[in-house]
């Protein structure tokens, strides 16, 4: 469903993302791991079609997000980090904004809107002004924004910030629900226990390089089989082990 | 305390110092255009200033008294713009700026914070001011024949000044956060003081000033000016001021250097007032501050439904980003206080061509009136940019940092775009014309006239906002807090060159075809054949550099927003 081939983004003489391959196919749920400044925002940019790769293609239900962006885009939902949203416009004013640039509107769209403020646990807030919502209640107001088309790929960058332990659970059984629906999730995160609950397969990109890729235990394989939690593998295969020295040496 | 105070404002100064570095990587053509524009404006003030002083020092027995009044007057003024601007900054820098949360959670005196912020509002508020009041002072000191000395009290004398201003200003500030919530105290201040501006400008309009200019009243509007006293006094730090620089000006006896220890004195005095006034009310504002959301304003249900419904015509995508703009627009209060602005202008404009008698002018009143209602299409294409740059030229700024919305949409930005240029080009095109259409009916002019006036100014309206979203999304302010403020960089100020002069030479380029017509007409000629094929080739003229001006900005906003990345 999503196939990146050689992808290569520099910014002058910084290299971001170095000739990454990879393919997430229909229905899996695919964790992109890395280090602060790996490359993990950048390439789930490229892919939603917010930034171009200087090298390679990247594919999206077989279109070239770079030649045809508008049937790519289209397809995906996107979730960014930060959730900006026009402050003075209402939840429901938003989600009749979103409908309308995905063209899905009339009662598919008014029906659409009550389901999503129902799921999301907003419905007392649809006709408040965004300004007046809380970090978590954005975030969940952008997820609902991103899957009212029903997309193939949800795109989703850092989707715990700012969540509470309901929310949390809440987006993590949605994720899965639209894996079992065939639909595609790609999520980057640094909430390794997400990672390990929720992802068919995890990728970990470290210096815009992939070094990693496989489920949970082929990466254990990877990391020489003696750490058996994704932290302690996503710290070894990072160069984190220094951190956990300084942790130890903090403890004692 | 003062090694916190001097680390306070370290960030300060590193984002200056890293800002104008900035500006150093970000081309010599634009910053040759901003240094150019600066010249021009300092050139065009200290010009003006120099030949209204030369003209009252050629005026006998008061030509000094005028000069002595107006620098009066122009103190007054120039510490009344200082002290508002200072009550304006102050909010910002003390109350509603992003740091001050991390600020108030370290470990540094309060009254260290309130000096650090104390100098940023002095400088943020009085830069400007200052260095356009330079060519002022100093066409006084030109035309006077001032000594260094002059030059140098001017320098020293400002300095006190502003502290003063900006004591004055922070102190007014904490006062009023004390009766109002800070967010709420900055949208009154802007609505009081457009207010302000608007019925001053209106008043001063409709008292109709150009007949004070008739030739017999002019010796007796001198003499009114001589005798009037300004609104000085002598317990007002900018009264001192001038008493510092009279006596070295006009070779008067005087007091320069006590009123300057007043001055000085005052400073001091005034700084240590408002550590005090901090230390009684400012945490107890700042922390009230933290509760209070902006002001709502109750747009009738109605004028959503009006707008819905004229969105009908668009596409589902250009309707969404239609009703989502309209929305925005009538929930910013900045840009309702730009309405208010807006709405003097049209209605002084209109005033003016209702009170202009023209049966007093010793011409063809006929010939008169289609030549007003000619220049008046290039004047009301003046006032069409002026509008379009606070509302045109932002329109894509607007999208702020919720522009990934939009961006990971599938929507194009050759949609986008052109969805806020027909949002825009219909009730722009709805106020130039109203403005042509109702001030030649006030000139009664000829139906031709008439028609050649709607026909340029629907050409030029599309222009000026094709011209105004095409470079608004070429040079987007996407981070910009204040709407207002979209319209003050250097994209703005490009669109506005280039506005103007578009304006010009579409009346340049119709000069002659009309002049060839009308001439024509009240000869009672009739024009030859070739004639009419160069009034119409001009005319073809214009609307194709109209067509010009429209459209090639917006493909060239287009493509830069689509190479645009995050």
């Amino acid at each position: 469903m999503i196939e990146l081939r050689e992808v290569t983004k520099r910014y002058r003489d910084l290299t971001a993302v170095n000739r990454l391959s990879l393919h997430v196919g229909r229905g899996e749920v695919f964790g992109f791991l890395g280090p602060n400044g790996a490359g993990k925002t950048t390439t789930i940019k490229m892919i939603a079609g917010l930034m171009r790769p200087t090298e390679g293609s990247i594919l999206v239900g077989g279109i070239d997000v770079a030649v045809d962006p508008m049937r790519a885009k289209a397809l995906m939902g996107f979730i960014p980090d930060r959730p900006f949203l026009y402050e003075k416009l209402t939840g429901e004013e938003l989600l009749r904004f979103v409908g309308g640039l995905y063209r899905v509107e009339g009662r598919r769209l008014d029906q659409r809107v009550d389901e999503l403020f129902e799921l999301f646990g907003l419905k007392d807030f649809r006709h408040e002004w965004i300004e007046g919502y809380s970090h978590g209640m954005r975030q969940r107001l952008v997820m609902s924004a991103a899957i009212l088309h029903h997309p193939d790929v949800v795109i989703v960058d850092e989707p715990m910030v700012g969540l509470d332990p309901q929310g949390a659970r809440l987006v993590k059984s949605i994720f899965r629900e639209q894996c079992t629906r065939g639909k595609t999730v790609f999520m980057s995160t640094h909430t390794l226990g997400v990672a390990e609950e929720v992802c068919d397969r995890i990728g970990i990109i470290h210096k815009g390089e992939l070094i990693a890729l496989g489920t949970k235990e082929e990466l254990q394989q990877q990391a020489k089989g003696d750490a058996d939690r994704l932290e302690s593998i996503f710290l070894q295969l990072t160069g984190g082990e220094g951190m956990t020295r300084v942790v130890e040496h903090l403890k004692s | 305390m003062t090694d916190d105070f001097l680390h306070l404002l370290y960030p300060s100064w590193r984002s200056l110092w890293s800002r104008k570095r900035g500006d150093r990587e970000s081309g010599a053509f634009r910053q040759a255009v901003i240094f150019t524009l600066g010249i021009l404006f300092w050139a065009g003030t200290f010009y003006l200033c120099y030949r209204v002083l030369s003209y009252f020092q050629g005026v006998e027995v008061i030509g000094t008294v005028l000069a002595v009044k107006l620098l009066s007057m122009l103190t007054v003024v120039f510490f009344s713009l200082l002290v508002f601007s200072n009550i304006v900054t102050a909010l910002s820098a003390f109350y509603l700026s992003d740091e001050l949360v991390l600020l108030h959670a370290l470990p540094v005196s309060p009254d260290a914070i309130y000096l650090a912020k104390f100098v940023e509002t002095l400088i943020g508020s009085s830069w400007m001011i200052v260095l356009f009041g330079l060519p002022v002072f100093g066409a006084y000191g030109v035309v006077y024949k001032a000594s260094w000395t002059y030059y140098g009290a001017v320098l020293l004398g400002f300095v006190p000044l502003l502290v003063i201003a900006a004591a004055v200003g922070i102190i007014c500030t904490m006062g009023l956060v004390r009766l109002f919530p800070a967010r709420k105290t900055k949208e009154i201040l802007l609505l009081l003081a457009v207010l302000f501006l608007v019925s001053l400008y209106l008043l001063f309009r409709f008292l109709q000033p150009e007949r004070l200019f008739d030739a017999a009243d002019r010796n007796r509007l001198l003499h009114f000016l001589a005798a009037v006293t300004p609104p000085s006094s002598a317990y007002l730090p900018s009264h001192w001021f001038k008493e510092c620089l009279v006596p070295l000006l006009f070779a008067r006896p005087g007091t320069p250097l006590f009123h300057f220890l007043l001055l000085a004195s005052t400073a001091m005095a005034s700084l240590t007032i408002g550590i005090w006034v901090e230390k009684r009310f400012y945490m107890d504002g700042w922390m009230r501050s933290q509760e209070a959301g902006e002001t709502r304003i109750a747009v009738p249900a109605w004028i959503h439904r009006a707008a819905d419904f004229l969105s009908r015509p668009f596409a589902a995508q250009a309707r969404a980003v239609v009703q989502k703009d309209i929305r925005l627009f009538l929930r910013d209060t900045t840009q309702w206080t730009q309405l208010l602005l807006l709405a003097a202008l049209v209605v002084v404009y209109l005033y003016n061509f209702r009170v202009l008698d023209l049966k007093q002018v010793p011409l063809a009143t006929v010939y008169l009136q289609n030549l007003l209602a000619f220049l008046n299409t290039g004047l009301a294409g003046f006032v069409t940019a002026a509008v379009a740059i606070r509302f045109v030229f932002p329109a894509v700024s607007v999208e702020g940092r919720a522009f990934w919305l939009v961006r990971s949409a599938p929507i194009s930005m050759a949609r986008l775009v052109w969805s806020k240029f027909w949002m825009y080009l219909v009730p722009l095109l709805v106020l130039s014309e109203s403005l042509v259409i109702l001030s030649n009916w006030f000139l009664s002019v000829s139906g031709l006239m008439m028609g050649l006036s709607i026909f340029t100014m629907a050409f030029l309206t599309a222009g000026i906002v094709g011209l105004g979203i095409g470079l608004g999304a070429v040079y987007p302010r996407f981070f910009v807090e204040n709407v207002a403020k979209i319209a003050t960089g250097y994209g703005a100020i490009l669109y506005m060159i280039l506005a103007m002069g578009f304006v010009a030479l579409t009346v340049f380029l119709e000069a002659w075809p009309v002049n060839a017509i009308f001439t024509s007409t009240f000869a009672g000629i009739e024009m030859h054949a070739s004639r009419w094929a160069l009034v119409i080739g001009s005319l073809a003229l214009t609307a194709i550099l109209s067509l010009g001006v429209c459209l090639f900005p917006v493909y060239w906003g287009i493509r830069r927003l689509e190479a645009r990345e995050p």
